[in-house]
């Protein structure tokens, strides 16, 4: 029996992996964001260190951060070009959580089929359906989940040692790590509420992470805690974009997300589980539950994670909705018909979480072919000394096509002017004032505008007036333009 | 196997008599830890010297100065320190705190042999107090605290002796104690008051006398001599990142301590003997948000419970003996690398050799009758350093928000009537004021204008005088 269960996991793993994959070379390029990761990879393997003093982004800073995953990234690149590891190794991550959704269920409920049921929901869960990112979420979530089953089997000392590999690996991959000491403390509290016994071993494993992870993030954000202070919480997000990192929690979009099945069964179960069942295996995975919404809530996590995180608690709590619902129908006339109820479960999940996670990944925002040709033409036609404006979004196409400066990009972290850059990088796109758009460009030392098609959608403009004086030459004059900044702003 | 379960129990020992390196640490705990507090001491008063700093830092330090030296018969309380600035050279001022510190070390460890308190937890207990920034900070600084804390442990010192007019003698360093705020008063009585009818479980009249007269002189202090419900605060308070140092505050408690008391009080929760402890718990935090100046209140449970946590943790049998060393090991060098990241920071504190040399100049060629218009926090740098008064001081209620208004106000129409109707004549800009406020608007910007000009600059500390309309 449980022979063929693996079997099916793998065919499972399979058919997750082969979709994805599809689906992540249908759509052109990766996502904006994993663009400062690719960097990151190739100077790793191309100097052996992360590049902590970028010289571009911003026009030069300092950025801290965990590069377990760009290492990882990094050693890969040395068989592989960097564009198919970007595509191949966040989805082969994401699908190798198929088997470990398996293997929890499997622990929780002793029954291999609920736990071959979670794998599946697990599979197909539309929020892990970002199949053109390249970022830190791809390798966290696994190693996590996987984390988390060696934590639930620490009495055999191989998996205690798995733990311990998996959470020095995900205390130097992100401090999203906090989330399973966040689930400790409900752990702890649901355990003690209930009367049951806290266990010696389990107690020392969570004070030796807690320890870890602190010293861990110490070592890397020492500075960023003094400068940044409690905003090191919010990765020193422009305040005016706090929102999009950070939204407030939505019901319906987390039910589209997660799906509608999978998303009613989780809240269920963890009813039943917290005031019926009562099972201290379960206690675990819903204090993860409950510290991923609270994070969330507190905006001390950013959503999409937070998100993914829930999705992936539901689906293993699926398990138990499995095996209690097998449980039931066993004591009811119904008997018979269990099979072919879980099969109806199976197969309603599916198709209420496929489409979305079709759609979800069609639906990526990721630069068009054209817009990168713009980016590598400024990198063959410009100075080494150029420094780029571009949005947002666009500042690490700069950094990694152009390989010149640019004015801002998604890395906030330690930017002391991060509001004021932001609000100016929306003037250049908005301004109907030459004066103030050269005195932006003049305060940046910027040499090069860039307006995509993306920027006008994002702004709402079609063309933009001040362009059309003497200062500006436009130099590349495809879908994408790119502007030469001739003038300075002189005050008499 | 029995070898290896022994070598395996022998390991397990990290913190016990047979480990012979820590047992060698407890045994001669006072000489290491004296060692350690004067390393942990000397490190900023070094690097103060040998960055032309001031040895003397922070605020409240160039309060009690300036109070010593103008000290009236109300401020009699002062006398010791005025006597102390009249045989001391200046330079050498720091010896008041640290010696302070010395002696409490001394007093602490002889208190602690004559109680059941293991040399573990005494031995922790100093290790992490030693390291934590607002003791370092306390004692690196002429500070309240530093005296209370001396004062109290040397009462409790006189009260630990046998002879019986020791005791009674404990009534005089307990009331002098009570001269600095009510609120230390207050935790003192409720010290005295555990102590005697909780842990010594004794109800004599002599333990009625010492509380009770120090009650009295607390509440006579504090109606009387107006002394401050809480003293301070001597900067800007910022709730968290005051209570946490890691995250930027002038002298919090470090992240590992915090955590550290948190799992302290989880496995202590509800044993018998912590009870007293609980109750503290509650008035310290509350006090705190209300005055982030009695942070030291507070540092001091946390660390206490921080010690039990870690003598309870590391005491007992762990089921992987190596994980239990690296946590050791990790916890321990998480500890220290918190109150390194602090040390680096103490250069920070001011005042800045450039804010000696600009004031002390305006001292000595300034003779203008009027206010001086600054952050507040400088205050007392002016105050101390030119002998001029400040438009406003942080523990003046309501007097930054006048500061505030002409710091920040957008127009001289609106800044030249704040500055003459309270007489302000010289405004001092110095390096942490440059970086803090916005120069193409407010004070920085306004400076532009012919009715201010720049007398003296040095570095980036300015003193720039505010002359009447007909002068300019």
């Amino acid at each position: 029996m449980n022979k063929n269960v693996k079997y099916w996991i793998f065919a499972v793993f399979i058919l997750t992996l082969v979709l994805r994959l599809i689906l992540a070379f249908t759509v052109p390029n990766l996502t904006y964001e994993s663009y400062f990761h690719m960097r990151q990879v190739e100077h790793i393997t191309e100097h052996g260190v992360p590049l902590f003093q970028d010289s571009l982004s911003y026009g030069g800073r300092e950025n801290l951060f965990h590069p377990t995953f760009h290492y990882v990234g990094a050693f890969f690149n040395i068989f592989f070009p960097i564009e198919m590891i970007a595509k191949i190794l966040p989805n082969i991550f994401i699908a190798c959580l198929i088997p470990i959704v398996y293997l929890i269920g499997r622990k929780i409920t002793n029954n291999p089929y609920s736990g071959l049921f979670a794998g599946i929901v697990a599979g197909f869960l539309p929020v892990l359906y970002s199949t053109n990112s390249f970022t830190l979420g791809s390798m966290f979530l696994p190693l996590m989940f996987l984390a988390i089953y060696a934590f639930m089997n620490i009495k055999d000392s191989f998996y205690l040692y798995l733990y311990l590999l998996c959470f020095i690996l995900l205390s130097f991959t992100t401090p999203a790590t906090f989330l399973i000491l966040i689930g400790y403390v409900f752990y702890l509290g649901l355990s003690i509420l209930e009367g049951k016994r806290i266990n010696w071993a389990e107690l020392e494993l969570m004070i030796f992470s807690l320890f870890f992870f602190l010293w861990a993030q110490f070592l890397f954000y020492k500075n960023t805690l003094i400068k940044e202070g409690l905003g090191f919480i919010s990765w020193n997000v422009p305040k005016q974009i706090l929102l999009q990192y950070f939204p407030q929690f939505s019901i319906a979009q987390s039910l589209v997300l997660v799906g509608i099945i999978p998303f009613v069964v989780g809240i269920f179960v963890v009813y039943q589980a917290v005031f019926h069942l009562k099972t201290q295996k379960s206690f675990l995975l819903i204090s993860l539950a409950i510290s991923t919404t609270l994070m969330s809530w507190l905006k001390f996590m950013e959503f999409n994670l937070a998100l993914s995180f829930f999705a992936i608690v539901i689906s293993i709590l699926f398990a138990i909705f499995h095996q209690e619902m097998n449980n039931y129908m066993q004591k009811t006339k119904f008997f018979r018909w269990r099979k072919r109820a879980t099969f109806v479960l199976v197969f309603l999940t599916i198709i209420t979480i496929i489409f979305p996670a079709i759609v979800h990944s069609l639906d990526q925002e990721t630069p068009t072919n054209e817009e990168i040709e713009a980016f590598k033409w400024i990198n063959s036609h410009t100075t080494d000394k150029a420094k780029v404006a571009a949005s947002l979004k666009e500042g690490s196409l700069v950094t990694y096509y152009s390989e010149r400066e640019n004015i801002m990009d998604g890395q906030f972290n330690l930017i002391k002017d991060v509001n004021e850059r932001f609000d100016n990088t929306n003037a250049i796109f908005s301004t109907k004032f030459q004066t103030q758009a050269l005195d932006i460009f003049d305060s940046y030392g910027t040499t090069h505008f860039v307006i995509t098609q993306k920027s006008k959608e994002n702004y709402l403009f079609e063309e933009l007036d001040y362009l059309k004086g003497d200062c500006f030459d436009l130099i590349y004059d495809e879908e994408t333009k790119i502007y030469l900044v001739k003038c300075k702003l002189i005050i008499t | 196997m029995i070898e290896e379960i022994k070598q395996q129990m022998n390991e397990q020992k990290i913190i016990s008599g047979k480990n012979p390196i820590f047992n060698h640490l407890v045994e001669n705990q006072k000489w290491y830890l004296l060692l350690l507090l004067v390393i942990v001491l000397a490190i900023p008063l070094v690097t103060n010297y040998s960055m032309g700093k001031p040895i003397i830092m922070g605020e409240e330090s160039y309060y009690h100065l300036s109070q010593a030296k103008d000290a009236g018969a109300l401020e009699f309380y002062y006398a010791p320190l005025s006597l102390a600035m009249q045989i001391i050279p200046e330079s050498f001022l720091f010896i008041i705190p640290v010696g302070l510190a010395i002696f409490s070390l001394l007093l602490f460890i002889a208190i602690i042999k004559k109680t059941t308190i293991s040399n573990k937890l005494s031995f922790f207990f100093l290790f992490i107090l030693f390291i934590s920034p607002p003791f370092i900070f306390t004692f690196t600084t002429i500070s309240a605290y530093s005296v209370y804390f001396f004062l109290v442990i040397l009462g409790f010192f006189m009260l630990s002796r046998k002879n019986v007019n020791w005791h009674y003698a404990s009534v005089i360093p307990f009331v002098f104690a009570t001269f600095f705020d009510l609120y230390s008063g207050i935790i003192l009585v409720l010290i005295q008051v555990t102590n005697f009818y909780l842990v010594k479980k004794e109800n004599s009249s002599k333990h009625y006398i010492i509380w009770v007269s120090t009650a009295i002189f607390s509440l006579i202090n504090f109606l009387i001599l107006k002394i401050p419900f809480i003293l301070g605060p001597f900067h800007f308070e910022q709730k968290i990142p005051d209570l946490i140092s890691d995250l930027g505050g002038l002298s919090g408690i470090n992240f590992f301590t915090i955590m550290l008391a948190f799992l302290g009080l989880f496995i202590t929760w509800k044993r018998k003997n912590f009870y007293i402890f609980y109750l503290f718990l509650p008035l310290v935090i509350l006090v705190y948000f209300f005055n982030t100046q009695t942070i030291f209140h507070l540092m001091i449970l946390t660390v206490f419970f921080a010690a039990t946590g870690f003598v309870k943790i590391f005491q007992r049998d762990w089921n992987l003996v190596a994980l239990k060393k690296f946590t050791f090991f990790l916890l321990i060098l998480g500890l220290i690398f918190s109150t390194l990241t602090y040390l680096e920071r103490i250069p920070e504190i001011g005042p800045s050799h450039s804010d000696f040399e600009t004031l002390t100049w305006s001292k000595n060629n300034l003779e203008i009758q009027g206010k001086v218009l600054s952050i507040p926090e400088n205050s007392y740098f002016i105050e101390y350093f030119s002998e001029q008064k400040p438009l406003s001081q942080l523990q003046i209620k309501g007097s930054e928000n006048l500061t505030q208004k002409a710091l920040e106000a957008p127009y001289i129409d609106e800044l030249f009537p704040i500055l003459e109707q309270n007489e302000v004549t010289v405004i001092y800009i110095n390096q942490h004021m440059k970086q803090e406020l916005p120069d193409e608007q407010g004070i920085l910007f306004l400076l532009k204008n012919e009715r201010f000009k720049i007398v003296h600059s040095h570095k980036n500390s300015e003193v720039w005088l505010f002359v009447a309309e007909e002068n300019s």
